[in-house]
């Protein structure tokens, strides 16, 4: 019985090892950075509102098997082109969002589709083929909204367009949506301030994710995610599901991104969408996901706690050694670094339970 | 069953294009330039205000216009309302309440002069 | 109850039937005019040996692609009375002809319920059916889960059907697989490829008596076993394969475990290659096995005991999967293993494949072009290598051996000894590996580990995939080198004839464990017999386990 208590107890400790080394890191930090707790709260709700929609948008694809899904950067671009017409048509406040949300629905439903497709030839190693058709994607971004926007695309706003007459300016001002959905609603309990409609928004993400694995089609995915071999014997149209499974990924990825700029207010047309895929990868895992299982729980623990050092850590690190940079590259390097611990972690403990699986296979040791 | 699915999502996509042009319509932004300047209405010339407090669509805060001065405020939609008051000597003169519409023009000059003066061409696209 | 049902027989239905069934792989032919028929309510036992063409028959009337993707087959089938020629096995599923595979095709995060339902699930409708199809309706648990409990009462087990396939004992995964096919409304035939080989003694009786009850509910049951007792016990008829032909279908009462054996084996050339069969029992023990066990997937070892004698050609044989693969690739420290090993009386050190070879002991692997050989390096190297790695010859050492440089022109000499004593068919040393033929590399795995000059000699499956002439020769090299040069060989196949031809005693695996050691000049049949795990070989087994007989 202690020895069972004992095991469950280490097991315990092995799947929750990422989160639990953030908030030993956080422990340190917090104190460190000398910010008031009330200023921490604002910070955390603020970022909570921002970037969950986006994880989120990672769930989807875990569900079908495919990994920890880069494909968002897609989204994310598609959320951004919608964005660009939005403002040169001076669109505004709601309508302005849910309109570049529309827009963005068939761009990413194509994007996803791409994707979709390129995975499939890619099986067992989504994650990196996703990660480089990202940057390929981005290319393609770059020629449509440098070249092609201001001559076959007209763009009207010349506060949008390069002086030199085509192209999309380096940063857009979002002035007209800006913080449209987190204002629509407004609570303030003592000093912070809660975004109610972006909560609201992000818990009908939730329920519709719930809901999603009731259907036929998330059971499918379910099914294809756990073994692909099966489900196609069984007569489950493999490819099929998880393409649909990408397309949904990107279009919910793309909603994801307006909401994050709505919120920061301004649209760096060529870098917002760069850092997308590896804050929100990197949330995830910190919140305890794997690269086969996620839950909702670890998408609101992962932003908590992955924003929690990216605030802190930066001041923590002035305020140990003087130097702001120093944090600024920490975090940085916390990122990259814990999705390789993460995924080295996830190895690691798939070999030990195929061990374990095995154990009574071996001798009368 | 093939048939009518086709029908449901062509009726679905036909609606989401309907919803794009009602947010488009309803979400524009616009720019309205309210004018406190002297001019020239059917000869007769009508004198700039001293001040007018300018309420666009029940805001709390009004837009101040001196005299001789334009302002300016952002408009979303189609539907309007402002509330002038015009003020003599620190206090309220004269109030006036207009409704109005307006196209998907990007800016709009409205005269104080020629709603006081009951005029019709009072909101001009520009 | 065999009479009872052969009273009735002619007036039930007949649900499948075979007629002049045949198939080749290539050249390769593996099933030659296969007749039979099964009716409404009956078991019919197939059993044969490995590469009998059971499964190959059971991948026809399944309609798996690999068949149609290698130029289909011969004859016609039959369900009811219609002619069907399936190319995928949702065909063969629309028929109602389900099939439980060795391996299990189950989903492991899902509930019993919803493997036995998968793909088949019950749902609700909602009007976002309509614009995004079927697949967006919701699934309605409650009924699922009755309609699973349902199927799973059916075979008269006890398993919740909300319980996680991940975390069932394998008994009840078998279950659960058999409940799938129940589950499906039309299922008219069954067929259970070895269904009761992961389960215990306990667990296959019951899922023998659910097989008796699913029967007499009229559905056809094929039986796949390697268990002769079973087919006796549940079959009412049985068919015997062997080398792809039909050679005998008998009533289940008129056979028997012996009888089975001699069909499935046959009266096949006894004629061995060499005669001189080592019988001295007084030889001194070069390697000692207590007790090991060997983590190799697909071919675990759980308990094996059991002396080589310096100077003897021992054989290791049995069914595929039964673990005799495992015991060398164990011994050499290739998987994880356990237990004691004592090479010339001093313990060999298990998982640590260097010092083994250290030892005196070599390997030719099974997997010939994965661990044995150096595909794209020439012979040379291949032949060379483990002896430059392990022993450091054909290497020339500088400077007190801080320097070491390749020994060419010893390896040329080495190499070319080898081409010429094993006849290799090549242009020379500086040839490809992955130039030659299969025989060819065979002989290359085997210099590359007589380069070491071992004194004991692990041959793991020296004649897979070669053609019969390289076969002799590869056999001719083992057999040679041990009674010229005195090496002692310990060789692994899954052909009892060629083991009967080359070894001095042979040793039958069966379920990891030694079903008995056996001087090869004794009758196939009794091989036979201890593959098969037939009661005979339990109590035997047993009674290695007590310590009462001495497995030597």
């Amino acid at each position: 019985m202690k020895t069972t208590g004992k095991r469950s107890f280490k097991n315990l400790l092995i799947a929750y090892a990422v989160p639990i080394m953030f908030i030993g890191l956080s422990i340190f930090t917090i104190p460190l950075s000398g910010f008031s707790p009330e200023y921490l709260v604002q910070e955390m709700v603020i970022r909570l509102a921002r970037n969950s929609f986006l994880v989120l948008a990672l769930l989807i694809p875990i569900i079908a098997g495919m990994g920890l899904n880069f494909g968002m950067v897609l989204g994310a671009m598609a959320g951004q082109i919608g964005l660009i017409f939005i403002t040169d048509w001076n669109i505004v406040g709601i309508p302005g969002m849910a309109l570049a949300m529309i827009i963005s629905i068939p761009i990413s439903i194509f994007l996803g589709w791409i994707a979709g497709n390129i995975l499939n030839r890619a099986k067992g190693r989504e994650m990196v083929t996703s990660y480089i058709l990202g940057f390929f994607i981005n290319g393609i971004y770059q020629f449509i909204v440098l070249y092609m926007m201001g001559k076959a695309i007209p763009i009207g706003n010349p506060a949008l367009v390069l002086s030199r007459g085509y192209g999309i300016r380096n940063a857009i001002n979002l002035e007209g949506i800006r913080q449209s959905l987190d204002n629509l609603i407004s609570l303030n309990i003592g000093k912070v301030q809660i975004p109610v409609a972006t909560f609201i928004l992000i818990s009908a993400f939730c329920f519709f994710i719930i809901w999603f694995r009731k259907t036929k089609l998330g059971q499918d995915m379910r099914a294809v995610g756990q073994d692909m071999e099966v489900a196609e014997a069984a007569g489950i149209p493999v490819n099929k599901t998880r393409i649909i499974s990408m397309i949904i990924s990107t279009v919910l990825a793309g909603f994801g991104q307006i909401i994050f700029l709505q919120n920061i207010g301004t649209l760096n047309t060529y870098n917002s969408h760069d850092q997308t895929g590896m804050y929100s990868i990197a949330a995830l895992l910190i919140g305890g996901a794997t690269v086969s299982h996620a839950t909702i729980p670890n998408i609101f623990l992962g932003v908590v706690l992955f924003h929690l050092m990216f605030v802190t850590s930066p001041m923590a690190g002035k305020n140990l050694i003087g130097s702001a940079m120093l944090g600024e590259y920490f975090r940085l390097f916390i990122s990259y670094g814990i999705i390789a611990i993460s995924l080295v972690l996830y190895a690691w403990r798939r070999h030990k339970e195929k061990e374990r699986a095995r154990m009574n296979l071996r001798g009368n040791s | 069953m093939k048939r009518k699915r086709l029908i449901v999502q062509l009726i679905l996509i036909l609606a989401l294009v309907g919803v794009s042009a009602v947010l488009f319509v309803i979400g524009k932004g616009h720019q309205l330039l309210i004018d406190n300047k002297r001019a020239t209405i059917d000869g007769v010339r009508v004198e700039a205000y001293e001040w007018v407090n300018v309420y666009v669509n029940g805001a709390k805060k009004p837009i101040e216009i001196e005299e001789e001065d334009r302002q300016l405020a952002k408009i979303a939609g189609p539907w309007h309302h402002i509330r002038i008051e015009i003020l003599e000597d620190g206090k309220v003169a004269k109030t006036l309440e207009k409704r109005f519409t307006v196209g998907l023009q990007n800016s709009f000059l409205l005269s104080l002069q020629k709603i006081v003066e009951g005029k019709e061409d009072w909101l001009t696209p520009r | 109850m065999g009479t009872e049902k052969s009273k009735d027989k002619t007036e039930k239905n007949v649900l499948l039937r075979c007629e002049h069934v045949g198939k080749s792989f290539f050249e390769n032919r593996v099933l030659n005019d296969i007749n039979f028929e099964l009716r409404e309510g009956e078991i019919l036992g197939l059993v044969g040996e490995n590469g009998a063409g059971k499964s190959t028959l059971m991948k026809i009337l399944f309609g798996m692609s690999v068949i149609a993707q290698t130029g289909g087959y011969e004859g016609s089938v039959f369900v009811g009375e219609k002619p069907v020629k399936f190319n995928s096995p949702f065909e063969a599923l629309e028929e109602g002809i389900g099939m439980v595979h060795q391996e299990f095709s189950l989903i492991p995060g899902f509930t019993a319920t919803e493997n036995i339902l998968l793909n088949r699930e019950i749902t609700h409708y909602n009007f976002l059916v309509e614009a995004f199809g079927e697949r967006l309706s919701t699934l309605n648990m409650p009924e699922m889960i009755e309609r699973g409990g349902k199927a799973l009462n059916t075979l008269g087990v006890d398993i919740s059907p909300k319980m996680l396939i991940a975390e069932m004992p394998i008994g009840h995964k078998q279950f659960t697989e058999i409940a799938r096919e129940i589950d499906r409304q039309n299922t008219k035939v069954i067929i259970l490829d070895e269904p009761t080989a992961v389960l215990t003694e306990t667990e296959a009786e019951i899922l023998l008596s659910s097989l008796r009850k699913l029967a007499q509910k009229g559905i056809g049951i094929i039986f796949i076993s390697h268990r002769l007792q079973e087919i006796l016990e549940v079959a009412d008829r049985i068919i015997v394969l062997r080398d792809g032909i039909l050679v005998k279908e008998v009533e289940a009462s008129e056979a028997d475990v012996v009888k089975i054996a001699e069909w499935m084996v046959g009266r096949k050339m006894d004629t061995s290659v060499f005669e001189d069969k080592l019988e001295d029992k007084n030889a001194e023990v070069l390697l000692e096995v207590k007790n090991l066990w060997v983590d190799m997937p697909g071919e675990t070892v759980r308990n094996v005991s059991f002396e080589v004698y310096k100077g003897e050609v021992l054989g290791i044989g049995g069914l595929a999967g039964q673990g005799k693969i495992g015991i060398p690739n164990g011994i050499m420290g290739l998987f994880p293993a356990g237990g004691t090993v004592k090479f010339r009386n001093t313990d060999v050190p298990l998982n640590n494949p260097r010092k083994v070879l250290n030892l005196g002991m070599a390997f030719v692997s099974e997997d010939r072009r994965g661990v044995g050989l150096l595909l794209e390096e020439t012979l040379d190297w291949n032949i060379s290598f483990t002896a430059m790695q392990v022993k450091e010859w054909y290497v020339k050492k500088y400077l007190g051996g801080l320097i070491k440089w390749r020994d060419d022109a010893a390896i040329k000499q080495l190499t070319s000894e080898y081409i010429k004593t094993f006849d290799i068919k090549c242009q020379g040393g500086h040839q490809l590996a992955q130039e030659l033929s299969g025989g060819n590399q065979q002989k290359i795995c085997l210099a590359k580990a007589f380069a070491l000059k071992p004194e004991l000699l692990f041959v793991s499956e020296p004649t897979r995939g070669i053609d019969v002439g390289a076969k002799k020769l590869v056999l001719d090299t083992i057999r040679r080198s041990n009674r010229e040069f005195g090496m002692t060989v310990v060789m692994t196949s899954s052909e009892l004839e060629e083991l009967r031809s080359v070894c001095d005693r042979i040793m039958i695996v069966d379920e990891g464990k030694v079903a008995g050691i056996l001087p090869a000049t004794a009758p196939s049949t009794e091989f036979g017999l201890l593959m098969l795990g037939t009661s005979e070989t339990h109590r035997r087994e047993r009674e290695i386990q007590n310590g009462k007989v001495k497995t030597k």
